[in-house]
């Protein structure tokens, strides 16, 4: 009984102690945050009197010319947090300026003294004669100029806001690929070059083939005469021969087929070869405007294969013409006339 | 289609000193696509109609018919004002070049500096 008893007591003295402890801890904290903030009040009037000494100094022994040279001088030293402190003393002795000018007015009818008779006495010659006390007069004067000179500092000393900057008129939005294309389309009919040649052009095109804006500069093309020049496009069903029998599949095809080839009918697989060739003949083409003739003049000659395969005069001629440009810019003469002349043969065969 | 490879042709044939063939053939193809008697019959024709006038100018500026060139010239020009811009651009320069040529070679009839620095001066207002 007693052993518990004499646990309790222990128990209790220990939270009796945590809790001494806790108070003296608070205490202590108390006692630093006011000893903080006593420092701080003695720092913060050692400095209003520091400044006060400064401005009353520029006061007493400059003229009003040389006043803003000091205060500049001044503020030239001044850290941030310095210019703050000044500021508010400046505040702190405008605010005092403005009381006892107060003061001084409500003293004003106790010149002679405060009782009400010396008051009313004071009153009545103010009256007849119209004038205060000349010497309540003069220290009023010296407060008003006191304060004019403090509010002058504060304006000096306040920190110039930054002009605002001028609104900038917004940028124009970007203009689209499509209407990057159309300007150098235009430019093109201007000067006769696409900027960045015709590889560029080519290139600009084909992405907006891609992600499907190309029909504004499509029709844009067309409307300026892209399409009037050079050879006709062609209608396959034209140049189709009827005939039984299948043809051989002898170069790959670029794009998918739903089905395998041997499996299509033959005015079908004639459609495919067809379209290859005009596909081939377009890379033939790019090939020679890009200088690789070589190439160029290769992919030429499998086209005229190609069109000897499925017998269309037309291809067959378009296929020499083609190989007659590579001669010429080869400066191979001969072989220029002679692809000329060949073309000129397949289609006059053909009439 | 073989109106550019007959022109082709005709061209390497001025090219090899036979100019009165070449002539010929150009002006075959000029009447082939009745020129005087109506309009030919699209704007791929009428380009290359353009083309064939240009050709037969420069084989008749070799020949040194350089009147009958500026009459090619004066002609395709007219023909070339259908034209839209990709087409009608290409057929200026090469016109107003050539025209600027007859006009500034000294010795001949045609040679008039003014209208030869006018034509270049269209040929910079074109290109």
């Amino acid at each position: 009984m007693a052993k518990g008893w004499l646990a309790g007591l222990e128990q209790a003295l220990n939270v009796g102690a945590a809790l001494v402890q806790q108070v003296q801890q608070q205490a202590q904290q108390q006692a630093q945050q006011l000893a903080l903030e006593q420092a701080r009040q003695r720092a913060d009037a050692a400095d209003f009197g520091r400044d006060v000494a400064l401005m009353s100094g520029w006061y007493e022994t400059l003229d009003a010319g040389s006043r803003p040279q000091a205060l500049a001088a001044h503020l030239a030293q001044l850290t941030p947090s310095g210019r703050a402190h000044w500021l508010a003393s400046l505040r702190q002795m405008q605010a005092n300026v403005v009381q006892r000018i107060q003061e001084h007015e409500a003293q004003a009818n106790q010149a002679w003294g405060s009782s009400f008779e010396e008051r009313m006495a004071y009153g009545m010659a103010q009256l007849r004669t119209g004038q205060s006390d000349p010497a309540h007069q003069r220290q009023l004067v010296e407060y008003q100029g006191l304060q004019a000179y403090v509010e002058q500092l504060l304006a000096a000393s306040a920190p110039v806001e930054p002009a605002a900057p001028e609104p900038t008129p917004p940028e124009p939005p970007a203009p689209s690929r499509a209407e990057a294309v159309k300007t150098a389309i235009h430019e093109m009919t201007r000067t006769g070059c696409y900027p960045g040649g015709p590889e560029q052009m080519r290139k600009d095109i084909m992405a907006l083939i891609e992600s499907g804006e190309s029909d504004e500069v499509m029709a844009l093309l067309e409307s300026l005469g892209a399409n009037d020049g050079g050879n006709r496009v062609l209608n396959i069903g034209d140049h189709y021969r009827p005939g039984t029998q299948l043809y051989e599949l002898r170069w790959p095809v670029a794009f998918a087929l739903p089905m395998p080839f041997e499996a299509l009918d033959r005015p079908t697989q004639f459609s495919v070869l067809f379209g290859e060739w005009t596909r081939r003949e377009a890379e033939a083409a790019c090939t020679r405007n890009q200088g690789d003739n070589a190439s160029a003049q290769f992919i030429y000659e499998e086209c005229l294969a190609r069109a000897q395969q499925i017998e269309v005069p037309e291809l067959i001629a378009r296929s020499h013409e083609g190989l007659a440009s590579v001669a010429a810019k080869l400066n191979q003469r001969a072989v220029e006339r002679q692809h000329l002349q060949r073309a000129m043969a397949a289609r006059d065969a053909a009439t | 289609m073989s109106l550019s490879t007959r022109r082709s042709l005709a061209m390497m044939a001025a090219e090899d000193g036979e100019l009165q063939q070449a002539d010929d053939a150009l002006t075959a193809l000029i009447d082939g696509l009745a020129l005087d008697g109506g309009e030919p019959a699209d704007l791929r024709q009428l380009s290359e109609a353009c083309r064939c006038l240009l050709n037969r100018a420069a084989v008749r500026s070799w020949a040194v018919r350089p009147a009958e060139a500026l009459q090619d010239l004066a002609q395709a020009e007219a023909l070339a004002e259908p034209l839209k811009p990709l087409q009608r651009s290409g057929v200026l320069i090469n016109l107003l070049d050539a025209r600027a040529r007859l006009l500034a070679a000294p010795h001949t009839p045609v040679h008039d500096p003014a209208a030869a620095q006018a034509a270049a001066s269209a040929m910079r207002a074109v290109a």
